[in-house]
């Protein structure tokens, strides 16, 4: 007979137990000891697995002999029963379906009534005894081992059991986050000291064990080398529970960005108020100036409350107010929510992006979590691509805020021109935002320059010459003020311009000896023709010579007027897939307008 | 102050106690419990972590959240429990199995959940009107179940122990302790002890 006898010696007659090693096989003592208590990461299921980690691995046992208590003062925690629960649900232990027989006093229905741990006792397999005996075990085992131990263990175990997390498991002790972390960090061929320790702890965690038993994932081969971040910026990571292995995990999946250009904050949220942690995170964001900032949504205890509104969370708010003081810096939500409602919310108050983490019941299989890595990667790169509107919107107040400022002394033209480009700067920083609306980013900000020719340019018919003014004293004829673009004089136009071959050259200065031309490539449908013909693309030219010195973005400048030209015109036979409006386009338009205003207003 | 309670995340009691607010408020209005508030809190917890903790004379419980004391922490406290007979409570989220002892002293670890109960405020003032009054009570309003169970299992082991030679034999240690047990329930219960445990545990 090969059976095992577990016990408490201080509670367990020693002659019982040499009877049972003489008999019916091996009997080891399973106590809880001072040493054991002392330890900071002290938990039952910790040192139940750490005994039987020494225990059972090494043989199968016949039949396994379990006394409901193996506690020396407090029978109600019916220690007898989590040990059980240790044997069937890891299998490393190698007796996942060894016959269980519980002996003491009580019936099972008696157990079963006094805790819902009882629901073991009526699954297969699992037999009890109140003759406390050893003629008694002989008997109950010899009948045992004419049966078969194994059966269906999703149905005669998993399915009639259930084992909830210990409450206040939603907050700091999140088997969510745990869970995320290990399967990530197993995905990501992480090894690493932080992520063994959570193996350890929570490896051992029988509700983990639990969890693992019903929701298995079969072992992938899958490769993840390919994956990359393609982008780089400066990231910041804020989250409390960065030191339970978050840390690590993104450590990993940013290895290419340099150390310099990550940040993590929330270590240090423990004990803090919410308050103190949206006003720490903030200055974080400020003082970092990071691009892209991935934030954990839950980071007080507050934000686990049942009925918390999603408006009062932590993280909500602490995105509201990165946004608030710089509404291009990129957020990512990191969260366990897979409420589509909240999400929504999310993105409406300016998300721009999501991590979800997974949890046990959406990680049925490791193709899931590759799905949810390889998301991660494509969130992360597309966020860095993004974050010039870190840049825009901070050019963009500024200029609003200096330039664009409506003086008591503006009227009239002058004072319109300030508000249009005002309005239009913002709309196109929030149509930037999408590349389903960066089209009409572009059409905005091309308006303002429209606006803004319109407002410097002047076609003098009656003195036949077409100026540039300088600056706002738009006086005719001031030759101080105005630079001439061409001059028809005896029916001979005198251009600033001469034309040759698909190039236009622009004479920057009147003085001889200083003429420099520039060039760019003839616009298709849009030329100064002989006729006096002021076309936009004139002024332009004209404009950037005279107010900035260079046209050297004028080419790409062109280049989109004449799509945003062809798009609206020709929209129906315009084929959009020949060039979309990309992220650089709108940068490059932004910053000559910003340069434009900064030099004239 | 009979009581040291050491909450460093006061939210939490709002979020776990049954009636919220005025929990909290009764809490705090009981004389003998001493629950000093932020900043006195973390510097008592700090002296803890690093063994400067001097218990004052009367302190006859301490009530900490275990997750923010480290090992060191611990260990002191459990020293001063030992020397000074100070029973210990330890609540924290991460404790997924109540364990009780009453080795050298009493102490329990025990789930924040099941600590912050409706049981918490009763025990507390029980605890100060009689200080031997059972750590178990604090989150099992069947205590005395438990005893009496436990009393059983030790008297089944005790007729089968054959070992009785010298003072500290396993007979002799079960004897007294099946004496000890006896004290805590009194006879009346003692006596008729599987009616006694049918009927508690049909009621439970």
């Amino acid at each position: 007979m090969n059976s095992l006898l577990i016990y408490n010696d201080s509670i367990t007659s020693s002659t019982f137990i040499s009877d049972f090693k003489a008999n019916l096989g091996e009997a080891f003592s399973f106590r809880i000891t001072t040493a054991t208590l002392n330890k900071e990461d002290f938990s039952f299921d910790k040192v139940a697995s750490d005994f039987l980690l020494n225990v059972l691995p090494q043989k199968i046992y016949d039949v396994i002999f379990l006394p409901y208590n193996l506690s020396d003062e407090n029978y109600l925690e019916l220690a007898g029963l989590q040990i059980a629960y240790h044997i069937r649900l890891t299998l490393e232990f190698n007796n996942k379906y060894t016959p269980i027989v519980f002996y003491g006093n009580e019936t099972p229905y008696q157990i079963n009534k006094i805790t819902k741990a009882g629901e073991i006792l009526f699954t297969s397999n699992v037999y009890s005894t109140q003759k406390h005996s050893i003629d008694s075990f002989k008997e109950v085992a010899d009948k045992i081992l004419t049966q078969g131990n194994i059966f269906d263990f999703e149905k005669y175990f998993l399915s009639k059991i259930s084992i909830k997390p210990s409450g206040n498991y939603s907050s700091h002790h999140s088997i969510a986050n745990e869970w995320s972390i290990l399967r990530w960090a197993n995905f990501l061929k992480i090894e690493s000291d932080k992520i063994n320790e959570i193996r350890n702890s929570i490896g051992s965690s029988l509700y983990f064990k639990y969890l693992k038993a019903r929701f298995p994932s079969k072992k992938s081969d899958s490769d993840n080398s390919a994956l990359k971040l393609k982008n780089k910026g400066k990231v910041l990571f804020i989250d409390d529970e960065l030191n339970k292995g978050w840390e690590v995990i993104f450590n990993e999946i940013t290895k290419d960005i340099p150390n310099d250009c990550k940040y993590f904050v929330g270590n240090e949220f423990k004990g803090k108020s919410a308050i103190e942690i949206e006003n720490t995170a903030l200055e974080s964001v400020k003082k970092f100036d990071a691009d892209l900032v991935i934030l954990d949504l839950r980071l007080h205890d507050d934000d686990f409350k049942e009925k918390v509104k999603l408006t009062e969370i932590t993280g909500y708010k602490i995105l509201e107010k990165i946004k608030k003081h710089n509404n291009g810096i990129q957020v990512i939500i990191f969260s366990a929510t897979n409420k589509i409602w909240n999400l929504q919310a999310l993105q409406n108050a300016g998300a721009d992006g999501f991590i979800i983490k997974e949890s046990p019941e959406n990680s049925v299989d490791e193709s899931f979590t590759n799905q949810s890595i390889t998301n991660i990667y494509t969130a992360i790169d597309t966020c860095f691509e993004m974050s010039f509107l870190k840049d825009v919107f901070y050019k963009t107040r500024l200029i609003k805020n200096t330039f664009l400022e409506v003086k008591k002394d503006d009227i009239g033209e002058f004072k319109n021109i300030k508000l249009l480009i005002k309005q239009k700067l913002e709309t196109a920083f929030f149509l930037s935002k999408s590349n389903k609306t960066i089209d009409f980013a572009l059409f905005e900000y091309i308006q303002i320059l429209e606006a803004y020719c319109n407002y410097y340019t002047f076609l003098d018919k009656k003195n036949n010459k077409a100026i540039v003014y300088h600056n706002n004293n738009k006086v005719i004829n001031n030759r101080s003020n105005e630079h001439i673009i061409y001059e028809i004089k005896n029916d001979k136009i005198i251009s600033e311009f001469e034309y040759e071959k698909d190039y236009y050259h622009f004479q920057k200065s009147f003085k001889e000896n200083d003429k420099q031309y520039v060039n760019y490539k003839k616009n298709q449908t849009e030329y100064a023709n002989d006729k006096g013909f002021f076309s936009f693309s004139l002024k332009l030219v004209a404009v950037l010579c005279a107010h900035l010195g260079d046209t050297n973005n004028l080419k790409s400048i062109m280049e989109l007027i004449f799509i945003r030209n062809n798009k609206i015109a020709h929209s129906g036979n315009f084929d959009h897939t020949k060039r979309i409006i990309l992220n650089s386009d709108i940068k490059v338009t932004f910053e000559v307008i910003r340069q434009l205003i900064t030099k004239t207003f | 102050m009979k009581v040291l309670f050491l909450e460093d995340r006061p939210d939490r009691q709002k979020l776990f106690l049954p009636n919220k607010e005025k929990d909290v408020i009764e809490l705090s209005q009981i004389s003998e419990i001493n629950l000093p508030k932020e900043n006195v809190c973390k510097e008592i917890l700090e002296q803890i972590n690093v063994g400067r903790f001097v218990p004052d004379e009367k302190l006859k419980l301490i009530i900490v959240h275990r997750s923010a004391l480290k090992s060191s922490g611990i260990s002191y406290l459990n020293g001063i429990g030992k020397n000074t007979k100070i029973k210990l409570i330890y609540f924290s989220g991460g404790i997924s199995q109540t364990t009780y002892f009453n080795d050298s002293f009493e102490q329990i670890n025990i789930n924040s959940s099941d600590f912050y109960s409706d049981l918490l405020i009763p025990f507390l003032k029980r605890f100060i009107e009689d200080e031997n009054t059972n750590l178990l009570e604090v989150y099992n309003k069947n205590w005395k179940l438990s005893y009496l169970l436990l009393y059983r299992q030790i008297k089944s082991n005790l007729e089968i122990e054959t070992d009785d030679v010298g003072a500290n034999s396993p007979k002799r240690i079960f004897e007294r302790r099946i004496k000890n047990l006896e004290k805590i329930l009194g006879n009346e219960l003692t006596n008729q002890i599987d009616l006694n445990i049918d009927n508690l545990i049909l009621n439970s």
